[in-house]
């Protein structure tokens, strides 16, 4: 008889934890009893382990593929897994180091990620100090036993979003998890675990589109004008690659060789911004200006909920136009770029917790 | 412990996802100093939604 068993898909959760050493698991020693950090995702997908897989139709076998023939190598592979959350302030400050693997702190505590060229690792897999740089054990986990842990893993490439018109206004984020630990050993990535540490529960503060008091671009020349804002988005990638074989072929490294930034973000047409001399978005899309952007989500940073993100963009294309009931609003697209001292993209994010303790 | 909301950041707060009480953090909403357990007011404290109450000083004495 076939079994009756279902697996609700609210039923999988997975988190995450910070390595202390690159690509180790930080509990292999049985039931894995570390206290992972829940991430707050509504379905959660499952890792997905990208090996080698040749299969041969080899002379002498006839018409079709032998059994025999086929060879499989889990060494050298990457595993790869999406995820799709709101931003809470822990998530958000955690996913932008895993993404930019960069992060200072100060007072107690605000997180600051920023992508300038020259702070961000180019390389992991030396040694981890004080949480950088930033990989960590995820542990998926849809019962007892069926757990997968994978170790080694960092974001290939992190968007942040949010728009008056969806998920309630509420910031969100999206991107990808990526580990060149593909080979099931014990001590790294693994199959069949159970996790039975007590696991930390999402957060339950979240950033709104609503509360971002401040909204400031350049145009023109003209300095910090005030813009209202519809929709943001963020994209950052860095490019991940594996590098090299360690005794059970999985990465020794992981090469980081270029950071990249784009966005798009939608702003009403008004005086400020429009088609005219002197405010005109066109004439900076065409002059190849670049722009500084501010975002800031709340009054300040020292709170919970806040964040504040200030970008050096520069127009990717002609300035589109998004139509409503609202009147005309500007869609930019827009990518990242240093300028003089002023970093591509910096992302500061209010959490009072130290990043040893994720 | 006594504790009072910084009113243009307590608004954030989820009340289902913290310690504190709803009638405490109604209270803190509207801009009342509330008593709470030290655990309570060290949660808010982190997130940096409230500060400390100053205690009044007693004018005993004081003619």
């Amino acid at each position: 008889m076939a079994d009756t068993r279902v697996l609700p898909v609210s039923s999988v959760k997975y988190g995450l934890k910070a390595e202390t050493s690159f690509g180790v698991g930080l509990d292999s020693d049985g039931a894995d009893s570390i206290a992972y950090l829940t991430q707050g995702v509504v379905q959660v997908q499952k890792p997905t382990f990208n090996i080698m897989r040749e299969s041969r139709l080899l002379s002498g076998r006839g018409t079709v593929k032998n059994a025999a023939d086929t060879v499989t190598n889990t060494r050298g592979g990457t595993v790869t897994m999406p995820f799709e959350m709101l931003a809470t302030p822990r998530n958000l400050a955690q996913h932008a180091l895993l993404v930019g693997q960069e992060n200072s702190q100060s007072g107690s505590i605000l997180h600051e990620m920023e992508i300038d060229g020259s702070s961000n690792s180019t390389s992991i897999g030396g040694t981890i100090s004080g949480g950088l740089p930033h990989s960590v054990n995820l542990a998926y986990y849809p019962n007892a036993g069926e757990g997968i842990k994978v170790c080694g893993v960092v974001c290939s490439d992190l968007t942040i979003s949010g728009d008056v018109a969806a998920n309630n206004g509420m910031v969100s984020i999206s991107g990808n998890y990526f580990s060149g630990f593909s080979n099931p050993v014990s001590t790294s990535t693994v199959l069949e675990q159970t996790f039975d540490g007590t696991w930390v529960a999402p957060e339950s503060t979240y950033f709104n589109v609503l509360d971002f008091d401040t909204r400031t671009l350049d145009v023109e020349g003209n300095a910090n004008q005030v813009f209202i804002m519809k929709a943001f988005t963020f994209n950052i990638a860095n490019g991940v690659n594996r590098v090299g074989f360690d005794t059970n072929g999985n990465a020794e490294l992981y090469a980081l060789p270029e950071y990249t930034i784009t966005g798009s973000m939608t702003i009403k047409y008004d005086d400020l911004f429009d088609y005219s001399a002197g405010t005109n978005v066109i004439q900076d899309f065409l002059d190849g200006d670049t722009m500084t952007l501010n975002l800031i989500c709340g009054a300040g940073n020292d709170a919970e909920g806040e964040m504040e993100i200030t970008a050096e963009i520069q127009y990717t294309g002609d300035p589109a136009q998004d139509l409503s009931e609202n009147g005309v609003f500007h869609t930019l697209e827009f990518e990242c770029v240093k300028n003089g001292n002023d970093e591509a993209f910096k992302l500061e994010v209010f959490k009072n917790e130290a990043i040893t303790s994720w | 412990m006594k504790i009072k909301a910084k009113i243009n950041k307590i608004h954030r707060i989820n009340p289902n996802g913290v310690l504190c009480d709803k009638g405490s953090l109604d209270k803190l909403r509207s801009g009342e100093s509330v008593d709470v357990t030290e655990e309570v007011a060290n949660e808010l404290l982190n997130m940096g939604v409230i500060e400390k109450a100053q205690n009044k000083k007693s004018k005993k004495g004081v003619k």
